[in-house]
């Protein structure tokens, strides 16, 4: 189906001033001592670069986030995503918000998970082709829920036009099939 | 055309490489040195040389370049003259340069591609063209604003010879003072403004317009004011049948619809698809009227907009394209199995330019445009301009693809292909079935409504030549697929192509348990409703409802939430990480609440208990998770089988029978006999590249099998003896082809045990069980491994339960959390 336009977000709405959908798991009723698991995950609060980016959360662009991209999970666990049609504009330098609304129709409880060979994998990364830099909040599994919204912080290192393509999968071979798991996202970012 | 002479690299690389896959993917590949020249330039420090490059290489192959100047006015330049076959669909691509820096989508219009229904008659043979814009995936729909950019567009010609064509185009943004968008209507909330019906419902769901005709006379209308002058309706949909639809206006000069102002359009039954329906405007436009249909029907529109027509706004400007159709030939198939019967096979044909035949993007069904091969037998024929074309035929991985060269000239020609194997398994008494398919959904369509018919389906299961094709309906075209079941085989199918429906529970009811795949069923629908709103959503309630009819019931892309690790319990990891010891997360709709469902007995429909859970599912996934479930579970003793499947087009669109299960059956092929042998385990489950037949114990202990493998690039595969899930002894096998007799020393088992055969990854033997002094398998760490997975499955799916369900659904964790404890406490280390 197209979707050619922006548009007013029923989910947004449904989220706004509402707090995040955190969850915590604890394997309560593992009989440990016997099995000696050992728990190797959970919900973290971000998924980033491999950077350190918090620091600079004064950098923050405080208006209201846009709805960047949705993200669709089918009945069979196909994740698909569609960028808005939106003004993609970014400070040189400074971090943006933008939201992500997830249409959760399988009801999986995995972690959603942004890829991009776009993003920088460290402070002192010179590459031409990566120049972008993310934080996931919160990152980890999902709730379950129909739906719930994300907060994706992007942040440029150049000035000028930038390119990124963003994938989105909710684990492994997840990605919707036909291009339809990642986007294409032009920025135009205003140098400093 | 016009140069550029730079603009930054890094995102003219990005979207360049997207055109290249976007080519790729509609069947009109850049060539390799294209592609590698555009690898080449990603180490290229330059951004000017870079961009100098680029317009270089793709330049010629564009049919005309648009300049945006920065007032909005577009510049159109031709190309050299395009060469095209008679109504064949090719891809060429347009320059963009964009001074303007506009986000706006591209238009293209010709007047040589208006309608002929209603059109004048002294200018039905000037509208010969047809074309559109390929904005679809990878592509974003609108330009990206970088001062250079290469699009797509898609032409077509219904006349031979030597045309000129006058292509338009259009880079407003709605709302601008260069505009030529009157108004868009889009349906995210409500019906934005559309309505006063007639004869039909309109129901805005998922961001469409869902109209239902109930009448002789549907409508629907809106009121929009805009000055007069060409205008074009433009939207995208989909309508359930044939016919046409008929659009209406009014003006303040004359404020009602009337037979004197009206276009007709035909209808595309089935397709998604944009239409776009000129219509004159005399005086100051008020409203317009959409007759979708001529009847009973329905149609779903996604959005809709109200231009002007080319030339009717500034932003419109274009250019003569010298245009050369030449006349295409009618190409017959000729085609039979090895042994001389007919059959249906595949054939993927393509040009000295590696562009497919017929053009993907324009395919309708039983051709899928997400598939590169069309399926046909003897007496079809396809037409095809004249060249030289590489046409490669198969018919499923049983048979030794062919790479032959055809020649199309003047007249008709004939493709012969008879089908060679190197193996014919259902000669030898198995007989191939992929239990996990789909008519609708996924890749069928965006937005699935209806999907495919079953005479598409078997077309596509004989030309993968699987014998056994299990349709199954799910959630998102539930309601119009349901209408084909039966109980029983259905009627398109041709002995010994068997297609039948039954259900996949996805989308509804236990689906977040893991989705369960039910086969053999005698009732569709439970009790208490009439499609899928109502179902249970405990998985084992679901299991106890199919088996009281005698249904035989597995799981699903069984790898699916078993991917993620959340701990680990203590156990040695085997090879390929089989088996593993990690605790899975449980987080997915694959093989999940069947660590729990394994350990159940429910009542059949005789009253008699039999196991809730027939076979888990595999080759779709990855071994590691679908094939380690698997072994601990049969190493808590559990008689679980596995059966073979795809989950076409979901898993990939690429071609069913990817997984299939090969299930002995003497004598002719019978879906009750070949599906109740599938539940016994007489079987093995393979990619249809190796085989494992006739896995038997002599009574020396010894373990023999029949063993064939055909894989060109591999000189031998490893052939394991699996004890408990561990190799115990490999033998190696040469993948020629040929079928070799294997024969394994008796492992010698001190307990109980099972023993199956594998060639990893693609090819598993069922389990052989091996009974020591009576007791039953139970292997120590795979008991803890399964009362672990178990915690963790109860501690994801709990709460997907309906509280209705939760005491049931506690009740039957507890029973498997005693069992596996049991197990536990009975096993040796």
């Amino acid at each position: 189906m197209m979707q050619p336009n922006s548009r007013e977000s029923r989910i947004t709405r449904k989220f706004r001033g509402a707090s995040r959908p955190w969850k915590t798991i604890k394997l309560f009723s593992l009989p440990i001592a016997l099995l000696s698991v050992t728990v190797a995950s959970g919900c973290k609060p971000t998924q980033t670069s491999p950077l350190t980016p918090s620091a600079e959360v004064s950098n923050v662009e405080r208006a209201k986030p846009q709805v960047l991209i949705t993200v669709s999970i089918s009945p069979e666990s196909r994740v698909k995503a569609v960028a808005e049609d939106i003004a993609m504009e970014l400070h040189q330098g400074d971090w943006k918000d933008f939201l992500i609304e997830i249409e959760n129709a399988a009801g999986i409880t995995a972690p959603l998970v942004v890829e991009s060979e776009q993003f920088l994998q460290s402070d002192d990364d010179t590459s031409r082709d990566r120049w972008l830099q993310f934080e996931l909040q919160p990152h980890g599994a999902l709730t379950g829920m129909r739906n719930e919204v994300r907060t994706l912080r992007l942040k440029s290192r150049d000035s000028g036009i930038r390119t990124t393509i963003l994938n989105f999968n909710a684990g492994q071979g997840t990605q919707d099939l036909g291009f339809r798991s990642d986007v294409l996202v032009t920025f135009k970012v205003q140098e400093k | 055309m016009p140069l550029v002479e730079r603009v930054d690299a890094q995102p003219l690389l990005v979207i360049t490489s997207r055109l290249s896959e976007a080519m790729q993917s509609i069947g009109a590949p850049l060539t390799p040195e294209q592609i590698e020249t555009l690898n080449l330039l990603k180490k290229e420090p330059s951004d000017t040389k870079i961009t100098v490059s680029i317009q270089r290489m793709l330049d010629p192959l564009c049919v005309a370049s648009v300049e945006i100047r920065a007032d909005g006015e577009t510049i159109v330049t031709p190309s050299e003259p395009v060469d095209l076959a008679e109504n064949g669909w090719r891809a060429m691509l347009v320059k963009v340069v964009n001074r303007a820096g506009v986000q706006s989508k591209l238009r293209v219009d010709s007047p040589n591609a208006r309608p002929i229904p209603h059109g004048p008659k002294d200018d039905i043979d000037n509208r010969w063209l047809a074309l559109s814009m390929y904005d679809g995936r990878p592509l974003n729909a609108n330009l990206s604003g970088l001062e250079l950019e290469y699009r797509i567009v898609q032409l077509s010609s219904t006349t031979v010879g030597n045309r000129k064509a006058r292509l338009e185009f259009n880079a407003g943004i709605a709302g601008s003072a260069n505009s030529s968008v009157i108004r868009q209507w889009r349906f995210d909330k409500d019906s934005d403004g559309w309505g006063e019906l007639n004869d039909l419902e309109m129901v805005v769901r998922s961001q469409s317009l869902f109209l239902r005709a109930n009448g002789d006379d549907p409508f629907v209308s809106v009121p929009v004011s805009a000055r007069g002058g060409r205008m074009v309706l433009r939207f995208w949909g989909r309508p359930d049948g044939p016919g046409v639809g008929q659009v209406f206006w009014w003006t303040e000069q004359l404020p009602q619809a009337d037979g004197g102002r009206q276009m007709v359009f035909q209808l595309d039954p089935g397709s998604d698809r944009e239409y776009a329906i000129e219509f004159p405007v005399e005086g100051d436009l008020k409203g317009v009227r959409l007759d979708p249909l001529q009847g009973p029907g329905r149609f779903r529109i996604d959005w809709i907009n109200l231009e002007y027509a080319a030339g009717e706004n500034g932003t419109w400007n274009g250019a003569d394209v010298d245009i050369r159709t030449v006349r295409s030939t009618k190409v017959k198939f000729a085609v039979t199995d090895s042994d001389g019967s007919p059959c249906m096979a595949a054939f993927e044909i393509r040009d000295d330019q590696g562009r497919v035949y017929p053009y993907p993007s324009k395919r309708q069904a039983p051709d899928f445009f997400f598939q590169t091969q069309i399926y046909r037998e003897s007496g079809e024929s396809i037409r095809l301009p004249r060249g030289k074309y590489t046409v490669k035929c198969s018919h499923g991985p049983e048979s030794i693809v062919q790479m032959q060269t055809l020649n199309v000239g003047d007249d008709p020609v004939t493709l012969n292909y008879q089908v060679e194997r190197w193996i014919d398994t259902a000669k030898l008494g198995y007989w191939s079935g992929d239990h996990h398919i789909h008519a609708a959904g996924c890749l069928h369509y965006e937005n699935p409504m209806q999907g495919v018919l079953p005479k598409d389906m078997l077309r596509h299961i004989m030309g993968e030549d699987v014998k056994v094709g299990c349709c199954l309906t799910w959630g998102p075209c539930f309601d119009f697929q349901k209408q084909f079941f039966s109980g029983k085989p259905d009627d398109v199918s041709r002995y010994p192509y068997l297609l039948r429906y039954d259900i996949e529970v996805s989308g509804f009811g236990s689906h977040q348990s893991g989705h369960l795949n039910l086969l053999k069923l005698r009732q569709q629908i439970p009790a208490g409703g009439n499609s899928n709103r109502h179902w249970p959503t405990l998985g084992m309630n679901t299991l106890r409802w199919a088996k009281q009819q005698g249904a035989v019931t597995g799981t699903a892309h069984s790898g699916a939430g078993l991917t993620r690790s959340v701990g680990r319990v203590e156990g040695t990891d085997g090879p390929h990480r089989l088996p593993n010891f990690d605790i899975p997360a449980f987080d997915g709709i694959g093989a999940n609440e069947f660590v729990m469902q394994v350990t159940h007995e429910v009542d059949g429909p005789d009253g008699i208990k039999q196991p809730a859970i027939d076979f888990i599912a595999t080759m779709n996934t990855p071994r590691e998770t679908e094939w380690n479930i698997w072994y601990h579970v049969l190493n808590c003793g559990h008689h679980v089988v596995a059966s073979g499947e795809t989950d076409f087009p979901c898993m990939t669109g690429e071609r069913l029978g990817i997984g299939r299960v090969y299930v002995k059956l003497e004598g002719i092929l019978d879906y009750d006999q070949w599906v109740e042998a599938l539940r016994r385990g007489e079987s093995y489950v393979s990619d249809g590249t190796s085989h494992l037949m006739d896995f038997e114990k002599a009574d020396d202990g010894s373990f023999s099998l029949t063993a064939a493998a055909y894989k060109p690039g591999e000189a031998e595969v490893d052939v394991e003896l699996i004890v408990n899930g561990y190799p115990v002894a490999t033998q190696k096998m040469k993948a020629n082809g040929k079928m070799q007799e294997l024969r394994f020393e008796n492992p010698k088992p001190e307990r109980s045990c099972w023993v199956a055969a594998r060639i990893f990854p693609s090819a598993h033997t069922n389990p052989f069980w091996v009974n020591v002094d009576n007791k039953p398998v139970s292997v120590r760490a795979s008991a803890r491994w399964c009362l672990a997975a178990l915690e963790q499955c109860w501690l994801e799916k709990q709460k997907t339960y309906a509280p209705a369900e939760q005491p049931q659904a506690r009740l039957d964790y507890e029973h498997a959390r005693k069992t596996y404890q049991r197990i536990l406490n009975d096993a040796a280390e």
